[in-house]
């Protein structure tokens, strides 16, 4: 038996799969104590522990400390002259009309940051030596009595020499055994002092927040008699062992939505697709993503809560459009929805918790492609009336009906949904025609196809139980670590050596990792080279293929980044400016050669049913069916609504469903309104 | 078409895909140019023009350039009227006596196709690292005449029908210092102009070009009408401010005036800077375009920055800029250092409007951004020009304390890392800290300024240059309601022999090996009376060693 849970905010999925039989199961989440949740999903499931033989998990641990500000006392130590960094940032403000602007706060405030003496050069070399004798007498028991339970050190230039942070951290650990050190060289070793600051200092932040409760979740696991393997989600969108995590926490930070993503590529492989948009609309917010060749595309430019964090992390965007957006109208009068949120409370009208501005979940309502009856499988009650009085307003305003309104208002929900995929396809030279989209979350299959037309995409695939396929993705990913440096090199005769020495270095490190935490059997690499022209600021990642590294030439080199460039920026690959490496990357993969399959849960065939629905601003007739009657081999075309336990989805006019071998549904549109 | 009739949501579906094509356009300038200032000041912009020259939408990561288009696009159009465009067509413009900015700033225009017809232009402006001039960089403080200053570029077209004209291109690589990086950048702005040309093409054929055309007239419309209805939400009246700048570069003791009168009546507002100085002999003269871009942040600040940012925002805005003055020069006068002018100005205007909304207006800010260049050769002859703007601390506000360390108003640029300074010049950053009790006191008290060290390591073949533009030297930044003033600036230069050097303010010099520089910019005026302070504030202050106390060394 194996087991994912997905600790969200709202509720805990979980997903069992044994001899190709699955379960899900939703449970209300508990905040306060996040295992507990997942505790109680277990038992409510009535999988005895000892006979599940991996467990995967996921939670917003991580993330919550830090947007809550809940971390343990966490202390600085960095180089003289620069106990500011934190601070000082880069002094850019992300709202420019905000005259009362305040910056996010850095975790750790002036009075704990301390310096160290002993200064490194850009190039390596020691100007002043590292005074241990120092940081022995004054700094070790300043940390000692400000009673800090993590200290995260980051030193000018260490990401080109690491050698006087290492030396200080054994020093700190042999004086302060049981407090954690975390060290920016061992987290990221790329060039900017303030982002390599922040990323170490939010690591060291929650590292002793995930390390109590990876211990406490482990332990209980035993004392139920669990003896599998416990494994636990990362950002990147791959997991790591539970003790990994142990001592790298800041790679949970956005794990939940990275399991989703790697749970749709995953399952949608089955089925052949490889390119492909993930859609999951939640309550309050829509994130989106792309995958090329079956891999989430990663980025390295994430923030959490206004504060760099330079790690891969699956690059997703995420906007304020879900259920609970509200619908309103600006002051030129025109129609808008989102970002505000009438949220869990009141939430939406149609709620009946005193909720009176109207959302995008009682536009729903009102077309009736929501059904009264389908909300949590039936066990709440929705008040259908009170939607329509919410959204009259709006309907006056505009001189439409209250049906118009409501799909007015979706239709315009659909292009800030749009505009959210344009910018993480079109911007990064991805053109949204040549993927298919694959909806998840309680309402991605909701308006799928809607934002499908818009972008010119001709096939959706909506796996099963969409609306719990993160808790699948926990089970589904590899185990993978991601490794950078910062090594600037010109591009030119003495370039392909470098690069081959550089992946042959970090290959060893990262193998040597990989073997000490039981990652065991072949392991994958990818190596990425960031590169530039000669001045600019900003490097294009440009993947060098590991059979091409031993025949590599200066000329290979400059065709793969002009090709890349003018992929990202419409010009560069006829250019023959110089051009400069900045960084390397290397990722690491072990593959799961046995991922289990997720598949249509049994029992769950009912009978068709005809229902009248708004869509395409027309009442329109159409047909109720249960996902599990759509049997291969049976085809629906819309109008239509097809229900699961977990999420409801609509087929418009014009499109047509079948569900294929891999239980995955493949919706086409007819291409006569192309 | 009525504008109640036309479809709210296909107009609500229009606006979101403009806005997309200038983001799109202006990401693909900021993240691919080599201009540093673009790189760490974001100083470049993308819009989208109707052919009658208004602005449709535009991206900008910085105030500054708030409708500084508009003006380029007017002169083009009416040189090379839009009828004669043909597709393919590029047109250069740089001039500020006939529509640019300052001479860095290039704007690039090319005209939008659909089956034929010209539906739009495609406009972008890039700061540019150097069009030549006195000094590398083309940012001289020193400059008394715009023919110093570089390159100058009236309406020009550089391509038609696709053809590039390799004369002019001959002509401009040979009046830059960096020929390949310059042309590099004006690729990127063609590059950006084209992707929103043909990102508005797809537009129009899944619209039509008749309802996008339509849908266009509305949507101006609709954000004049907003910013109107939000300036009617104002009381009316009448407000003076007046602020200084500390010189123009070259007559170093005599401070430069900007005075700002704002009235707000029946849904406008109108910005009279009489009262300012005459125009300078140095470079801090900023053309009639800056104090539009400073009365357009002033506005939005002041009003609702959700508006869609086109034309219509603009309409209810009017100048008076006298003529011959630091606000409107005449030719030849120079400009190149005019942002620090158009942060005084937005400083100002925002001061004249504390008294129509003095709940919601902090205390002056620092207002400064200090700009130093420092450029020269390694020991084994390779050539480095490296920048740094540093910015100081924001005024404390009614119920909150001042940002340390912030880039306010009109600019809106990013620090240069310690770690990339010593990669990219053999100079070494000895100190970077907030600098303590910089911020005004006050109920609430300013936020501080910076302190940061460079030392000129050996590795260098001969001294470099360096120049400093500073402001806040003279002239501190005033409390409001009570509150204190923050700290002025101070720049000194120690020599390798501890001969020590004031820069007052404005200087282009030399540094050494083993020179140093530190430079402590400006703290931010506090906000009610001092004795007013919580407490907590003050012991917290004092925990985390912002402010001196009293006693201490």
């Amino acid at each position: 038996m194996r087991v994912g849970i997905e600790v969200g905010g709202t509720f805990t999925d979980l997903v069992a799969i044994a001899d190709g039989r699955v379960t899900v199961l939703k449970v209300p989440s508990t905040p306060k104590s996040p295992d507990i949740g997942a505790f109680n999903a277990l038992a409510e499931s009535g999988i005895p522990i000892p006979s599940i033989t991996e467990l995967a998990h996921g939670s917003t641990v991580a993330t919550n400390a830090v947007l809550e500000r809940k971390g343990f006392p966490t202390a600085f130590v960095t180089t003289a002259g620069f106990r500011d960094i934190l601070a000082l940032q880069r002094h850019g403000r992300s709202r420019i009309y905000d005259l009362a602007y305040h910056q996010p706060p850095a975790v750790v405030d002036r009075r704990s940051s301390f310096e160290v003496s002993g200064r490194i050069l850009a190039d390596g070399s020691v100007l002043t030596a590292l005074d241990l004798a120092a940081a022995e007498r004054d700094l070790v028991p300043a940390l000692a009595a400000g009673g800090y339970r993590a200290i995260a050190i980051c030193l000018l230039n260490a990401y080109v020499n690491p050698a006087h942070e290492q030396a200080l951290k054994a020093l700190i650990r042999a004086h302060l055994p049981g407090v954690h050190v975390t060290v920016s060289s061992d987290v990221t070793r790329e060039f900017r002092e303030f982002e390599r600051a922040s990323t170490v200092t939010l690591s060291a932040y929650v590292q002793p927040v995930m390390d109590g409760y990876i211990a406490r979740f482990a332990e209980r696991l035993k004392e139920h008699g669990f003896a599998g393997r416990f494994s636990v989600m990362q950002s990147n969108g791959g997991r790591v062992p539970g003790e990994a995590m142990r001592e790298n926490a800041v790679t949970a930070l956005l794990s939940g939505p990275a399991a989703g993503v790697t749970g749709a590529a995953r399952q949608v492989a089955r089925s052949g697709y490889g390119n492909l948009i993930t859609l999951d609309i939640g309550g309050t917010s829509t994130d989106v993503c792309v995958v090329a060749d079956g891999r989430p595309q990663l980025t390295n430019e994430f923030m959490i809560d206004g504060l760099p964090v330079r790690i891969p992390v699956v690059d997703i965007n995420t906007v304020g459009a879900g259920g609970g957006s509200i619908i309103w109208v600006d002051e030129g009068g025109m129609l808008r929805v989102g970002p505000h949120s009438a949220g869990a409370d009141p939430g939406p009208a149609c709620y009946g918790r005193g909720g009176t501005v109207p959302t995008i979940t009682d536009a729903h309502v009102v077309r009736r492609t929501m059904r009264a009856d389908a909300f949590l499988g039936g066990r709440m009650r929705i008040d259908a009336d009170a939607a329509r009085t919410a959204l009259a307003p709006i309907a006056e305003r505009f001189g439409m009906s209250i049906e118009e309104a409501a799909d007015a208002a979706v239709r315009v929900a659909t292009a800030n949904i749009v505009r959210a995929i344009q910018l993480i396809s079109t911007e990064r030279g991805h053109d949204p025609r040549d993927y298919v989209l694959v909806p998840y979350g309680g309402a991605g299959p909701l308006h799928a196809a809607d934002v499908a037309r818009d972008l010119g995409i001709r096939t959706i695939v909506v796996p099963p139980s969409a609306g719990i396929i993160s808790a699948y993705g926990l089970l589904a990913s590899d185990f993978s670590q991601f490794d950078s440096r910062t090594l600037r090199a010109a591009v030119d005769d003495t370039a392909p050596a470098v690069v081959r020495e550089t992946f042959d270095a970090m290959r060893e490190r990262a193998v040597a990792r990989a073997r000490s935490l039981g990652l065991d059997g072949e392991l994958a690499l990818e190596f990425t080279a960031d590169m530039r022209f000669v001045g600019q600021a900003f490097e294009v990642p440009v993947p060098l293929p590991l059979d091409s590294l031993a025949t590599l030439t200066a000329a290979d080199l400059r065709a793969r980044f002009g090709a890349a460039h003018q992929k990202v920026y419409h010009f560069g690959a006829a250019s023959d400016r110089p051009v400069e490496i900045v960084s390397f990357r290397l990722g690491l993969i072990a593959p799961q050669e046995d991922a289990p399959r997720l598949s249509e849960p049994s029992g769950t065939a009912g009978e068709d049913r005809a229902i009248e629905l708004y869509t395409d601003r027309a009442w329109r007739q159409g047909t109720l069916l249960s996902r599990g009657s759509l049997v291969p081999g049976r085809s629906v075309t819309g109008p239509a609504l097809l229900d699961d336990s977990t999420s409801t989805l609509l087929l418009p006019d014009a499109w047509r469903a079948e569900r294929d071998a891999a239980d995955n549904l493949i919706l086409t549109r007819e291409t006569r309104d192309a | 078409m009525n504008m109640e009739r036309f479809d709210p949501v296909t107009l609500e579906v229009i606006r979101n895909r403009l806005d997309m094509i200038a983001e799109e356009m202006q990401l693909t300038l900021l993240r691919s140019s080599c201009s540093p200032i673009v790189k760490e000041g974001l100083d470049a912009s993308a819009s989208l023009f109707t052919v009658d020259g208004v602005t449709l939408a535009q991206a900008c990561a910085i105030p500054i350039h708030l409708a500084t288009l508009i003006p380029a696009v007017a002169e083009i159009t009416r040189r090379f009227p839009t009828e004669a465009m043909r597709e393919g067509d590029i047109y250069l413009l740089n001039d500020p006596y006939a529509g640019g900015t300052h001479l860095p700033d290039i704007a690039l225009v090319v005209p939008v196709f659909t089956a034929g017809r010209i539906i739009a232009l495609a406009a972008t402006m890039t700061h540019h690292q150097d069009v030549g001039g006195l000094a590398a960089g083309s940012v001289p403080t020193n400059a008394t005449e715009i023919f110093q200053e570089g390159l100058r570029l009236p309406a020009v077209p550089w391509a038609r029908a696709g053809v590039f004209d390799e004369t002019l291109t001959s002509v401009l690589r040979a009046n830059v210092r960096i020929p390949d990086v310059f042309i590099g950048d004006l690729h990127a702005q063609v590059a950006a102009c084209r992707l929103g040309a043909a990102r508005l093409a797809e537009a129009a054929a899944r619209h039509g070009d008749n309802t996008l055309l339509t849908a266009f007239g509305l949507l101006i419309d609709r954000s004049e009408a907003m910013t109107r209805a939000a300036l009617r939400a104002m009381p009316e009246g009448t407000w003076q401010a007046e602020d200084w700048l500390d010189n123009d570069g070259i007559a170093l003791d005599v401070p430069l005036r900007i005075a700002v009168t704002a009235t707000v009546r029946d849904g406008t507002i109108h910005f009279d800077l009489t009262g300012s100085s005459p125009q300078a002999r140095g470079p801090v003269n900023a053309v009639p375009s800056g104090s539009l871009a400073a009365a357009c942040f002033a506005v939005r600040a002041v009003t609702d920055p959700a508006i869609p940012n086109n034309g219509g925002c603009f309409r209810p805005i009017s100048l008076t800029l006298p003529e011959g003055s630091i606000v409107n020069p005449r030719m030849p006068a120079p400009v190149n250092a005019r942002s620090a002018t158009i942060k005084r100005i937005t400083g100002c205007m925002l001061a004249a409007l504390a008294g129509a909304v003095p709940d919601r207006m902090p205390a002056p800010s620092a207002g400064e951004l200090l700009v130093m260049a420092f450029g020269g050769h390694w020991a084994d002859g390779s050539a480095f020009v490296t920048g740094e703007l540093l910015a100081g601390g924001s005024g404390a506000g009614p119920g909150y304390d001042g940002v340390d360390a912030i880039e306010t108003d009109a600019t809106n640029c990013m620090n240069l890392p310690a770690e990339a300074m010593e990669l990219e010049a053999p100079i070494r950053v000895r100190r970077w800290s907030l600098r303590r009790g910089s911020g005004g006191d006050g109920t609430f008290r300013g936020g501080l300024g910076q302190v940061k060290e460079y030392e000129v390591l050996s590795t260098i073949a001969a001294p470099l240059s360096f120049s400093h533009r500073g402001e806040r030297h003279a002239i501190a930044a005033s409390g409001l309601a009570g509150g204190g003033p923050g700290a002025r600036a101070v720049s000194v230069i120690t020599r390798a022999d501890g001969t020590t050097e004031t820069i007052a303010s404005k200087r282009v010099t030399t540094l050494a090996a083993g020179d140093r520089v530190v430079v402590e910019t400006a703290g931010g005026g506090g906000w009610g009376e001092a004795a007013r302070r919580d407490s907590a504030r003050r012991d917290e202050d004092a925990a985390n060693g912002k402010i001196v106390l009293e006693g201490s060394a």
